[in-house]
């Protein structure tokens, strides 16, 4: 086991045991027998309970019982104080007010506790991959439980966060709203009758069903020994069932998420769990109102009004999350200025949602799905990309806590002394009515829908739907905050319940993942959307809304037209603060991702080491080729390159031009620009926002080495001559070399030189050999170490000095681009070495920050980014060439024959005089390009 | 009105539609009373007029070129018939259905791409692709923007270099999505 070699893991443990027992001793200071707990109670912390000491509870007999054990002679003094209270106070030089943060106290420690199980999970979950984490909290919970059992039989941690109020206004919301918010929004609005069918229909079936078979078994005498607890009634039974229908989003989604299931499966199954929770909770206040007024008095207007009641509360909670989630959005359009204020606005608004559905009774669940679902679809749009993450880690964090806080509870409320009313019948035959109804339930539901549904919900995704009903926190909550006077057998339930919640979790939610395996289930294809795959399916998307206009039958796709009509028309232009610019917005949206894959992939490439002769072995190379201008201009746009294409030229590809609008040509923004390029590719691992699954970083540290050696290398090559004052991101390439960008290049592609010289074997065989040796032979016989082929294979596309410095942007066109594109460099243009090195800095982001210590680096960054020079001069000095840059996109655009194009431009180059061994160099390119082409 | 709309349409008419298109016998018939309830000149065929006329195509970007797929290239009238075998490539379709019909997924994405394909050469150009783009992205986009945008679809489609997707092209950048069903409408009986 990991936590035996390791030492911080066991001391986690230790810690966030001794945490919890704390809270547990403080907890459990109720009438104790012995005497060191009550010493302790009484000294250490004095509660309410205590009756002695609980009126007469003043500050100076806190402190002084505090400090009981270091000072006897204050002991004393406490005790006369406290004998006489009232009396003769002195003033206290430090008090100690126990009582009054308590309660937020062990709250905060809870939290702190949760935390911690949280990666101590985590450093299980090597060993355990395989248990849901949910098991693995409620396991940590029976653990801590246990411990609090044997101390104290009548610990109320439960009840101190475990009543109504805390959870219902502090416990759930964070959870439904994150999952409202994370709401894949298309899929939903497409399946929204099939969820409905489920969460609706689903739950008030299971609910009557099982309620009415307990009742049926327990009439007819099969759960012998249930009498003894008290009288089992129709409408107790009912109430159960409506509690025990409710599924727990938590379980399945964690395990779906993990395996990629096909998105309908995926969205059936979140929905319907999501919406259940509110469905079930209307339905366990209904039951739960009869039970007060009695199973006879119940006219048929309790009935109806039930119903209509049904109706209200769930319309009426969408229709709160609607209007606060548009409120949401209305807000943030004019927070440009107040950037900080922004996520404050998203959760309280959510929680606002929440709060007035529960003033009127409504849902609040609904409301505050629906608000956190509306608002994400507009906010985005709003709020600057920090507060954006902000808003979906804070999302996360919230959820995930108040998850772990209700497994734990659970945890620990299933060791206590309600197992005495264990009735195994009545257990039994929960588990198997909420097993054979929801499989009833989800056969029967999926045959309605499969009637409308185009593409059908086949055997397996209904097997895995119905397997997958999981019970969990909610059903707990609901049956733990029934009290006994209106269900006498409530303990029983309460049995059940947790037995159910333990099986559907440790039995179905640990084998649902092999047996989804097992079963093929369809899942998703994560492939990674092509521009013009997105481009046909908003055609189709038209192209369908257009063909039921024509057979005159509204189906969905009408409906999703319309949607999208309203939405882009009206609700887009008053909730966010630049309205969509087309009519296909999402179009534009896919556009720049891809661009920006394209980039993040090549600097993932770099940085992992690969050189390009590693991405021709990987077959990719044709791929390489095949967007090659694309990946010219766009990973460069996206780099370095961005920041001086957007200066001189309109010509900008990056789609950052799109939607900054055009106040952006100054540091800020290139500051920025670079913050959000350069850091991507590194960053990435610790952005993807899967809840509780955060990658580990070992990549990163790797990289961390790598860029250390590089850092290293780079030092000790660095030639005694080359002079320059940021001579720092410079390698050995020198005034012999043609362009000192190459040096850029060179620390980019280091990882060739030290990570893995493998790497360099490999490529410099795969990669044709004719132009990196004559590179060798001519450029850098001096400095390179023998490894280093590649490099030179690559840096030799770099141009002459004079071609960089004369023309930096004729040279994007040149075919070698591709290879450029990779090094960023060779367009650099190497006019003034101010420009040039902004372009270094920036190009080897990674390199150049990361080597650097922190504090030099932040510097160093912004000398190069902010310095005046490198901003003011390079627009200045290419404002010549703005033309021609200008003309750069238009031109391959336009020409439309990139042969064409970039044979003129392989006959440019001798004339640009490009090194003779370049030249060699190219056409070899060009000819093993088009080859592969 | 679906009565009096099969008053005019023959059994084997319908029987020969039926076997070409698959639909039933049903659907027909209610297809046919919106042919003729789309055809207000009540002449038997329809018009791209008739097809402007309806409400929705206002605000669909793609009316025109939908309208064009319909009607056989310069005809001005459409038939019943061809309407229906037009709507019949929106049938849904399963792994089952045969590959010659007309909602075969291979029949499908040929709809698609003759929706760029202006000049029927079997070819989406970059013309053609930019005009679609044009239709789908509305007109706030600047040229070059959609150029842009043009150029790298054809770069990332475009296998056999000729600055051209051709069909097999389509088909390899489609392979892997759900055509069957995105491209199909639920027909009522």
């Amino acid at each position: 086991m990991k936590i035996k070699k390791n030492f911080s893991p066991a001391s986690l443990l230790a810690v966030s045991v001794l945490l919890l027992i704390l809270i547990l001793k403080t907890e459990s200071a109720s009438n104790s027998d012995g005497f060191l707990e009550r010493h302790v109670n009484r000294k250490l912390f004095s509660t309410d309970s205590d009756a002695a000491y609980s009126g007469s509870e003043d500050s100076s007999a806190e402190v002084n019982s505090m400090m009981h054990d270091a000072h006897e002679p204050l002991q004393s003094h406490s005790e006369c104080s406290n004998t006489s209270h009232g009396g003769s106070n002195r003033f206290p030089v430090a008090t100690v007010n126990w009582q009054r943060v308590s309660n937020p106290y062990i709250i905060a420690l809870w939290i702190i506790g949760a935390g911690m199980v949280k990666i101590l999970f985590h450093l299980l979950h090597k060993v355990v991959s395989r248990v849901p984490e949910s098991c693995v909290l409620i396991c940590f919970g029976l653990i801590v439980g246990g411990i609090a059992y044997s101390i104290n039989k009548n610990h109320r941690i439960n009840e101190l966060l475990f009543n109504p109020d805390t959870f219902f206004l502090f416990i759930l919301p964070p959870i439904v709203m994150e999952a409202g918010y994370f709401m894949p929004k298309e899929p939903f609005l497409e399946n929204l009758g099939t969820i409905l069918t489920y969460a609706i229909i689903g739950t008030i079936f299971n609910a009557l069903a099982i309620g009415g078979s307990l009742y049926g078994v327990y009439q007819a005498g099969w759960m012998p020994g249930l009498d003894e607890f008290g009288k089992l009634d129709i409408l107790h039974c009912l109430l159960f069932g409506s509690i025990i229908s409710a599924v727990d989003p938590v379980a399945v989604i964690s395990v779906f998420e993990e395996i990629h299931v096909n998105t309908i499966l995926y969205i059936c199954v979140f929905g319907e769990s999501l919406l259940n929770d509110g469905v079930a909770v209307v339905l366990f206040k209904v039951f739960e109102e009869y039970i007060k007024i009695g199973v006879c008095n119940i006219i048929a207007i309790d009935i109806a009004a039930a119903i209509a009641s049904f109706f209200v509360v769930a319309f009426g909670g969408l229709f709160i999350g609607l209007i606060f989630g548009y409120v949401g959005s209305f807000i943030t359009k004019f927070t440009v200025h107040n950037r900080i204020v922004e996520p404050t606005f998203v959760f309280i608004l959510c929680y606002l949602s929440y709060l007035t559905a529960e003033i009127f009774h409504l849902s609040g669940i609904i409301a505050i799905v629906f608000a956190a679902f509306t608002m994400s679809s507009y906010v985005e749009h709003n709020i600057s990309s920090k507060s954006h993450t902000t808003v979906k880690y804070g999302m996360k964090m919230l959820a995930n806590i108040a998850e772990t806080i209700i497994f734990m509870l659970l945890g620990i409320s299933a060791v206590s002394d309600f197992w005495q009313y264990w009735n195994t019948g009545f257990v039994l035959w929960t588990l198997f009515f909420i097993t054979i109804y929801r499989a009833i339930g989800v056969v029967v539901l999926t045959f309605m829908v499969n009637y409308v549904r185009l593409d059908k919900i086949n055997k397996v995704d209904q097997f895995v739907m119905a397997y997958g009903g999981l019970r969990g926190g909610i059903a707990f909550s609901l049956v733990s905050l029934t009290s006994a006077d209106h269900v006498p057998t409530i303990k029983t339930m309460i049995c059940a319940c947790i037995v159910a919640i333990l099986f559907t979790s440790f039995v179905q939610g640990s084998t649902i993942r092999p047996i989804v395996e097992l079963l093929k289930v369809k899942t998703a294809d994560k492939h990674k959307i092509s521009m013009f795959e997105d481009i046909n399916l908003r055609l189709i998307d038209h192209l369908m809304a257009g063909i039921e206009d024509v057979t005159g039958h509204h189906g969905h796709h009408y409906w999703m037209a319309k949607l999208h009509e309203l939405n882009t028309k009206y609700l887009a232009k008053i909730f966010t603060r630049d309205p969509y610019k087309s009519r296909n917005e999402e179009l534009l949206e896919t556009f720049h991702r891809i661009n920006k894959r394209d980039a993040e992939e090549i600097v993932q490439e770099i940085e992992k080491g690969n050189s390009y002769g590693e991405l021709a072995a990987n077959g990719t190379f044709a791929n390489l080729l095949m967007p090659l201008e694309m990946r010219k201009s766009y990973s460069q746009a996206s780099f370095s390159n961005m920041i001086r294409q957007r200066g001189p030229s309109e010509a900008c590809i990056d789609m950052h031009a799109f939607e900054a609008h055009d106040t952006d040509r100054n540091d800020a923004t290139i500051h920025h620009l670079l913050e959000e390029n350069m850091y991507k590719p590194r960053s990435r691992e610790t952005t993807r926002y899967r809840r509780g699954n955060i990658d580990d970083d070992s990549e990163r540290k790797k990289q961390e080495t790598e860029i250390f050696l590089r850092h290293k290398l780079t030092l000790r090559r660095r030639p005694k001559h080359y002079k320059h004052k940021h001579n720092k991101h410079k390698s050995r390439t020198s005034s012999k070399t043609p362009s000192p960008l190459t040096a850029g290049s060179k620390n980019v592609l280091k990882p060739n030189n030290t990570a893995s010289s493998l790497y360099n074997e490999r490529a410099r065989l795969l990669l044709a050999p004719s132009f990196s040796q004559p590179q060798m032979k001519d450029e850098n016989k001096s400095t390179k170490p023998s490894s280093n082929e590649p490099d030179e294979g690559i840096t030799f596309s770099v141009p002459t000095k004079k071609m960089c410095s004369k023309n930096g942007w004729n040279f994007v066109r040149d075919p070698l681009g591709f290879l450029s594109s990779f090094e960023t460099l060779p367009e650099e243009p190497a006019s003034d070495e101010e420009v040039e090195e902004t372009g270094t800095t920036q190009v080897d982001s990674s390199v150049a920050l990361d080597r650097e210590l922190p504090w030099k680096r932040s510097n160093e960054t912004e000398q190069a980014v902010c310095d005046p020079h490198n901003t003011a001069e390079p627009s200045k000095s290419y404002e010549p060439e703005t033309s021609h840059s200008g003309q750069l996109w238009p031109c391959k655009s336009d020409t439309a024959d990139k042969e064409d194009g970039e044979k003129a431009n392989t006959g440019e180059t001798p004339a640009k005089e490009m090194i003779t061994i370049n030249i060699h160099g190219v056409d070899e390119w060009d000819k093993m390009s088009e080859d592969r082409v | 009105m679906g009565s009096r709309a099969s008053l005019h349409l023959q059994d084997d008419e319908i029987t020969a539609i039926q076997q070409e298109t698959g639909f039933l016998p049903n659907q027909i018939i209610r297809l046919f009373s919106r042919f003729t309830c789309l055809d207000k000149e009540q002449n038997g065929f329809l018009t791209r007029d008739d097809f402007s006329r309806i409400p929705e195509f206002a605000i669909n970007p793609l009316a025109q070129r939908i309208v064009d797929t319909f009607f056989v290239e310069s005809e001005d009238h459409l038939n019943f018939r061809q309407f229906m075998r037009t709507l019949a490539h929106f049938r849904p379709c399963t792994p089952k259905t045969p590959h010659e019909a007309l909602n075969s997924r291979d029949n499908k994405l040929r709809f698609v791409f003759s929706m760029y394909d202006y000049d029927h050469d079997n070819k989406i150009s970059k013309e053609e692709l930019l005009q679609i783009l044009k239709l789908l992205v509305g007109s706030n986009i600047s040229k070059e923007q959609l150029s842009h945008i043009a150029e790298r679809t054809l770069l990332e489609s475009d296998k056999n270099n000729d600055r051209n997707i051709t069909f097999d092209e389509f088909k390899t950048v489609m392979s892997r999505t759900e055509i069957d069903h995105k491209m199909s409408v639920r027909f009522l009986d």
